[in-house]
């Protein structure tokens, strides 16, 4: 049995891993003690001192996860995780809440800069402006930049502990209402000890007039991350919303079960974009992320859509299905992925696109790589209900080897039950080709920049759907880890 | 008395058997009784309908209905004209019906309960209760071994009928092709009226030898029909399937395709036409693991009325299976609004230089053809009805065996209720 960052696991060694992020802010925190049982329940619901009804709900969803057993139908090789021998809570220690960015720990506001995420709101406007950040460290959420001018067009951009707090009865009508606690092993313990997260709540008519980003960072040891995302759209309305995540460089492995929801009521959209890059684990497969991810917007109201990108580098396992459930007529979802499995890690990620309403119509392209000893899985799930009438799906998805140790595998599920649905799927597998690695050589290019080169024209498509600051990062991304894949 | 109890209760040891073999079957029997039968929650099991096989006995039949069987017999051999005809009656080879004069020397031919030991592959690999069942209950099937160099120039058909109602029958069977040797084999399978059919196969395809193999569920509506398939494929040697499932109310076939060996081919071409409350089911899975192995897959289904069709298709390449090249293709028509399909071609790659790809499309028939042909005059039930014909006989061009290709479209008009003339032209 794995035990996941035990307390009197050594330091972060510093191996010749390119992995940037994984350096260890040292800050005073304020933590629960290891385990899970009610107590704990109960202890981080008073942390957050939060209403009867959020505790009963954590409860519930805790009884529920005892009874439930971890899903074991993807292709991940995932050890026993001793769910006893990890923290549920872990925060900066701060006196009480920062009002302002000035009462941060400036520790903190280092280890973002570290990041490359300036909080400082001067920073900002001098360097990229118009996007709102919510920082999450470890289980709290530190700083939400931005957040008076967005209340001048009523958008709420907040953490979620301030959410339970100041606006109980948005949360209390929209939590778990796309993610029923049972949904899943993992969604159901979320339920029971999340600690924080974002919430965004865009009013009627409003096109959010800045890009929304929340960065997640792990940085205690021996905890684990279980932060919850709630997304109002409210009719005609527009937000697009970006999450990045980090984590330290540790030999052990580190949990993180995240709930994602999404509502997008009559003609609002929705525009989720996430780049993933916990600590993938060293080169021979040891430490990183365990990553359990549900995520799933529901498009509620007509013409409604909602559009997921990914792109996910990091992580040692990954089981993540970002979903659309179609329900309104005329509704929309997409789905682009980009994948990348190097080293030893594992990816298990699709989509699932749930067909309701009538003319609903959803798109998904996933561009899986896989590298060293990698295994790439793309799963997903087409289902056309009776009633979703002329419904229209198109599924591509493209899977790239590199070197003979890794796998490539596509595990899609279609289930049509109506006549007039349209639905096209297409798959290849293929590895990079020797030709272009040589023309690309030939022409000056290294044999890393030519891979690079290629790899990034193969995730193309997706990488176009990204807001533009990020699409950048994710091409740095992508080469980062793939070094060393070739050559 | 649960469903296993009673199965465990009608086991009776065979007049002439061999000891060995009872002794096989009792094993079977033993692990059918602890496994039992296979859950909804299985993957491979998940769209089958279990509950009629889980809520009844199909006891092994007791009486055979000679002038039904010669009915069926005449009318299911009338689909492959000069062949040489393996019939089995309940389960049980029936020389009487059979015609196999003229089998060249280098040929055996014969019913598997004279040769038992053809079919310890099968008693050897038992994945799951039905499989074990299928052991401990079988009285006979077709063993078939064609030596090297040797090609059949007549089709062997195999026909299967059941005559008796609500029973079940349970086939072991076994082809040989020795290096170079090449066969057409057709497997018809009729009657069943409430009955069950169990039928397991392993196929050995020798160097470069070519089996063309159809599989027709041409059973009555109130059949379950589950067929099973293993096949290993040697060096250059090529396996092609044909399953077509047009009766039962429930068919399953299943076929594992071993490319084993450098250059092993595999070619399947198969469709379901289903109506009513049918559910048909074609499961493959095909492994790469010689170098340089070609698969090239093709699946159409036509659903109507309430009836289910599920192609799950798995092309696997080992580490082994470089420069494989693999095609899947499946296409579903659903003409009314209850129909169902599910698709789930399914790609499992540890090779890196590979070309795989697969294609699945559903829908209902394409309004701008079936306009076409209406403003030139036909009427949209005979529009639809030629388009029909044209998606399926897709899968007939694409096989290249004649007697089977034809096989399949004498088939395929009667099932839309073309006339024979129309087929020949």
């Amino acid at each position: 049995m794995t035990t996941l960052d035990m307390p009197s696991a050594v330091d972060a060694a510093v191996a010749d891993q390119p992995y940037k992020y994984g350096f260890v802010t040292d800050i005073e925190a304020d933590e629960a003690p290891f385990g899970l049982d009610e107590n704990i329940v109960r202890f981080i619901s008073a942390k957050k001192n939060e209403p009867a009804w959020l505790l009963d709900w954590r409860l519930k969803a805790f009884r529920v996860w005892l009874e439930m057993t971890p899903p074991t139908w993807a292709k991940l090789n995932v050890p026993d995780i001793d769910f006893q021998a990890l923290r549920y809570y872990s925060a900066p220690k701060v006196a009480s809440g920062p009002k302002s960015l000035d009462e941060v720990d400036p520790e903190l506001l280092r280890t973002y800069e570290k990041l490359g995420i300036p909080l400082k709101e001067q920073a900002w406007l001098a360097g990229v402006p118009g996007v709102a950040v919510d920082a999450v460290f470890d289980s709290v959420s530190v700083a939400t930049t931005f957040k008076d001018k967005l209340k001048e067009d009523g958008v709420i951009f907040c953490s979620f502990g301030e959410a339970v707090q100041e606006h109980p009865d948005l949360v209390q009508k929209y939590l778990g209402s796309v993610v029923p606690v049972a949904d899943n092993y993992y969604s159901a313990l979320n339920s029971a000890v999340f600690s924080d997260g974002s919430f965004v709540f865009i009013p009627k008519g409003v096109r959010c007039p800045m890009e929304l980003s929340t960065y997640f960072r792990i940085n205690a040891k021996g905890t684990g991350q279980f932060e919850r995302t709630l997304i109002i759209a409210e009719d005609d309305s527009y937000v697009s919303y970006l999450e990045g995540c980090t984590a330290p460089q540790r030999d052990e492995n580190q949990l993180h079960a995240a709930v994602v929801e999404l509502v997008a009521m009559n003609r609002a959209q929705i525009k989720y974009s996430t780049v993933q890059n916990w600590y993938p684990g060293d080169a021979n497969g040891k430490g990183g992320i365990y990553n359990f991810v549900t995520k799933r917007g529901a498009c509620r109201g007509v013409k409604s859509k909602i559009s997921w990108t990914q792109v996910e580098t990091g992580s040692a396992i990954t089981w993540k299905y970002p979903s659309c459930l179609l329900q309104g007529d005329e509704s929309i979802g997409e789905f682009y992925s980009v994948a990348i499995a190097n080293n030893y890690q594992q990816a298990d990620t699709g989509t699932k696109m749930i067909h309701i309403g009538k003319n609903t119509r959803s798109t998904i392209i996933s561009k899986g790589i896989s590298a060293g000893h990698g295994q790439n899985t793309y799963r997903g799930a087409v289902k056309i209900l009776p009633k979703a009438k002329n419904a229209r799906n198109f599924t591509q998805c493209d899977s790239l080897l590199i070197g003979d140790k890794c796998g490539a595998h596509t595990v899609p599920y279609i289930d049509v039950r109506t006549p007039t649905a349209t639905l096209e799927h297409e798959a290849t597998t293929s590895k990079i080709s020797d030709d272009q690695l040589f023309y690309c050589q030939q022409r000056g290019l290294s044999a890393e920049d030519a891979l690079s080169l290629i790899v990034n024209g193969f995730a193309k498509e997706v990488l176009k759907e990204l807001p533009m600051e990020f699409a950048v990062e994710a091409q740095k991304l992508l080469a980062i880890s793939l070094e060393g894949s070739v050559g | 008395m649960s469903a296993v109890a009673a199965y465990v209760a009608a086991f009776a040891p065979i007049a002439g058997e061999p000891d060995w073999w009872l002794a096989q079957r009792r094993a079977a029997l033993k692990t059918f009784e602890r496994a039992g039968f296979p859950s909804a929650r299985e993957e491979f099991w998940r769209l089958t309908d279990l509950k009629p096989i889980l809520t009844q006995t199909f006891l092994p039949p007791h009486t055979v209905d000679g002038a039904k069987a010669a009915r069926l017999v005449g009318e299911a051999a009338a689909l492959v004209p000069g062949a040489w005809r393996f019939v089995l009656v309940d389960g049980g080879f029936a020389p009487a019906l059979s015609d196999l004069e003229g089998l060249p020397d280098g040929i055996t031919l014969v019913a598997t309960h004279t040769r038992p030991r053809a079919v310890e592959p099968l008693t050897a690999l038992l994945p799951d209760g039905i499989a074990a069942l299928g052991v401990a209950f079988a009285r006979d099937g077709l063993v078939l071994r064609v030596s090297a160099g040797l090609v059949l120039e007549k089709p062997i058909h195999l026909i299967s009928v059941q005559t008796e109602a609500g029973c079940g029958t349970h086939l072991l069977s076994r082809i040989d092709l020795e290096g170079g040797a090449q066969a057409n084999v057709i497997e018809t399978y009729v009657g069943g009226e409430g009955a069950f059919l169990n039928g397991a196969a392993h196929i050995n395809l020798g160097m470069g030898a070519h089996l063309t193999h159809g599989l027709f569920v041409r059973s009555e509506a109130t059949a379950q029909i589950f067929l099973r398939v293993s096949a290993r494929v040697e060096k250059g040697a090529r396996y092609s399937a044909v399953p077509i499932l047009l009766g039962a109310q429930q068919s399953r076939v299943d076929l594992a395709i071993d490319l084993a060996e450098d250059h092993a081919e595999a070619d399947v071409q198969g469709l379901y036409l289903l109506n009513g409350t049918q559910r048909g089911q074609l499961l493959t899975e095909i492994t790469h693991d010689g170098y340089a192995t070609r698969t090239r897959e093709g699946v159409k289904g036509v659903v109507d009325e309430t009836a289910h069709g599920i192609f799950q298709g798995k092309i696997a390449v080992t580490e082994r299976g470089q420069k494989t090249d693999a095609q899947m293709q499946s296409r579903v028509l659903l003409l009314s609004e209850t129909a169902r399909a599910d698709t789930k071609p399914e790609l499992e790659i540890y090779a890196d230089d590979v070309k795989c790809s697969h294609g699945a499309t559903v829908g209902d028939i394409d309004a701008a053809a079936l306009f076409y042909l209406m403003a030139r005059g036909l009427t949209r039930a005979d529009a639809r009805r030629l388009l029909l014909r044209a998606f399926l006989e897709e899968v007939a061009d694409q096989i290249e065996a004649p007697c089977v290709q034809q096989a399949v479209r004498t088939l395929l008009a009667t099932a839309l209720g073309v006339s024979a003339q129309e087929v020949a032209a």
